[in-house]
């Protein structure tokens, strides 16, 4: 068969994505020994695995490098790449929010600009154009709560899993936007050349998820 | 302060050396596949009225176009695209025309993707528009066409993906979907976001096998005889004839053995709302994205006031290059040269007789060094062939480079 590039987003997407794959027989000791290795080989030479920042995983994808990427639906949608988005795995669940203090949600409602701090820009401005309202995009690295607290924006845009952080923050959920979990996203030309084996794989991964 | 003088900007690049040379070579031999075919070369402006990229699309902003404005405020944009170029330049003609028209074209189009993609802004493309038939025939000679050009520039192991622009639009309408669940479905596909289709069909307020069918063919592909499986499996007339219709494409490409390269490819995913019959996309290992994408487009000549039926394809030249560069190295095309060098008692001889050679096809280069050890060193790290000293009267050394020998030969040898 032909080998199969995987880009995985680093974390616990990765370590469950691994999981799921042994389910299937795909192992790969080389990734669990503790090395400085960037690429790594599966046990049966039928697949290659690389770990790399989750918003960098559609550029592999995208530019073909990585014939196979596992990463967040948020990130899919912020990359704005053209992949193919081919399966749902179901883990990773959390989804993206509009979030502040409580008593923004009056101005959120008054049609009047609101400042959005967030990692996700695109999301972001994509969200509140749909929804006819003015919205000025900050963009931040990390710690997005911050922003109401400081008084650099009105409201958040960001990932919400447990609440817990935005809870300890004063901050509440204002609008929830859309779920969120890891995806199967696959480069279009690969899906094509190496179609038998990538099709496959997916099944398999579907049969293992539905058991 | 960046030096703006030695710097080129995002997305553009330079050609030179062997690069360039490959790249002209596989530009030559697409033209001559094209000019042999009958298709008639034809440049169009490099930059004209935006209408002609927008016309009939949803909105008028297209971020993706390199705007220009002209000095009397009229918007233009940089060539995007050389089909809406040709059915433009259709659009003006006279009506009548003999039909059908051949055109082909090589030429480069520009295009905005997001910064930092590592994505070329200016782009080769070569292709082909044969307007005013539509018949299997004229598909098949597309497709023909296009195989025959990357065999030509010097690949072979590439796969020609053909899929039908009807059929998913019979099977949806089989499905007896509301418009705006259908609108969502469309919208899901051009997006390649499969986990969205699936949801929403199987959200849709329908239950009938033809879901299944449906969500089995967003990950489907192969031979002749998946064309027949799925066939058996579809209810719908339109649908059944539309899978005839690319069965007796296969058929017409049986003829000449392209059909050894055809993949049945129903994965939804692929189907842009632009073709109306026929499309086909050629992949290679290796390539991100499609070398060659083409089909058939019979609405769009319409826009521009004409009703006629098309087919054609384009070609990235760049992923050609890409691949060819890939899989053979850059050096495999040093071209054979002769360095000729002279004494000015022979400059008159030495200048007719490389005169001679040239007409033969070959490539010789003139000395501009006067030792002979300078010039044999100069020839070797260029990696010439050959180097002719044209000593005194008729007499010529002729050094092989690789081999290190000479031979002495009069003027008339050559």
């Amino acid at each position: 068969m032909k080998q199969i590039t995987f880009a995985l987003a680093k974390g616990r997407l990765a370590e469950k994505a691994m999981e799921t794959l042994s389910g299937l027989g795909i192992t790969c000791k080389e990734m669990k020994e503790d090395t400085r290795k960037l690429l790594f080989t599966s046990d049966d030479g039928n697949y290659r695995f690389f770990l790399s920042k989750a918003s960098d995983v559609p550029t592999y994808v995208d530019h073909g490098v990585a014939d196979v990427g596992i990463v967040g639906k948020d990130t899919i949608v912020e990359e704005n790449r053209q992949v193919y988005e081919l399966l749902d795995l179901g883990f990773g669940k959390c989804k993206m929010a509009v979030a502040g203090e409580p008593e923004k949600r009056a101005c959120l409602e008054s049609g009047g600009l609101i400042r959005v701090a967030t990692k996700y820009p695109l999301i972001a401005k994509e969200y509140f154009d749909k929804k006819q309202r003015h919205a000025e995009i900050i963009k931040l690295h990390g710690s997005v709560e911050l922003g109401p607290i400081v008084g650099l924006s009105d409201v958040i845009v960001d990932i919400v899993e447990s609440g817990k952080t935005l809870k300890e923050n004063g901050l509440v959920v204002l609008e929830e936007m859309m779920p969120l979990s890891a995806r199967c996203i696959v480069n279009s030309a690969s899906f094509k050349v190496k179609h038998e084996e990538i099709s496959t794989l997916i099944r398999q991964i579907e049969r293992s998820l539905e058991g | 302060m960046k030096q703006f003088a030695l710097h080129i900007p995002e997305g553009v690049k330079d050609y030179v050396g062997e690069e360039a040379a490959l790249k002209e070579c596989i530009e030559n031999k697409v033209k001559e596949i094209f000019r042999t075919n009958s298709y008639n070369m034809v440049e169009t402006p490099s930059f004209e009225y935006l209408d002609v990229f927008t016309l009939g699309e949803e909105t008028f902003q297209q971020p993706s176009l390199y705007h220009l404005v002209s000095r009397q405020g009229e918007l233009m944009a940089l060539k995007s695209d050389m089909t809406r170029s040709i059915a433009r330049l259709v659009g003006t003609q006279k009506v009548d025309v003999e039909m059908p028209q051949r055109f082909g074209y090589l030429s480069n189009s520009f295009r905005y993707p997001e910064r930092y993609q590592g994505k070329l802004h200016e782009f080769t493309q070569a292709g082909v528009e044969l307007i005013g038939n539509k018949s299997l025939e004229a598909d098949a000679e597309v497709i023909r066409v296009a195989v025959r050009c990357l065999q030509a520039a010097g690949l072979n192991d590439f796969r020609v993906h053909i899929g039908s622009g009807q059929f998913l639009e019979y099977i949806l309408k089989d499905l007896s979907l509301d418009e705006a669940c259908k609108m969502q479905v469309l919208k899901a596909i051009e997006k390649k976001d499969a986990v969205q289709v699936k949801e929403i069909l199987k959200g849709a307020p329908i239950t009938t096998p033809m879901v299944e069918v449906l969500i089995e063919l967003i990950q489907c592909a192969g031979q002749v005889e998946l064309l027949k499986r799925i066939k058996a499996k579809i209810p719908s007339l339109e649908a059944k004839k539309a899978l005839e219709e690319m069965e007796q494409l296969y058929q017409l490409l049986e003829a000449d053995g392209v059909n050894e390269k055809l993949i049945f490819d129903f994965s939804l995913m692929s189907y842009g709302q632009y073709y109306t019959g026929m499309m086909f996309q050629i992949f290679t290992l290796g390539i991100g994205s499609a070398l060659v994408e083409g089909g058939r487009y019979d609405t769009l000549l319409e826009r521009f006031g004409r009703n006629l039926p098309a087919v054609g394809f384009g070609m990235h030249i760049n992923l050609v290059l890409q691949h060819l560069i890939q899989v053979k190295g850059l050096h495999f095309r040093q071209a054979k040269r002769t360095l000729a060098v002279c004494t000015p008692m022979t400059y008159q001889i030495c200048q007719e007789a490389s005169e001679r050679l040239r007409k033969k096809g070959q490539i010789v280069e003139n000395s501009l060094m006067a030792s002979l050890e300078e010039n044999l060193s100069y020839a070797k790290k260029r990696g010439m062939a050959r180097l002719l000293y044209f000593k005194e009267g008729k007499q010529v050394d002729s050094y092989e480079i690789a081999t290190d020998s000479v031979e002495r030969l009069s003027v008339d040898q050559l």
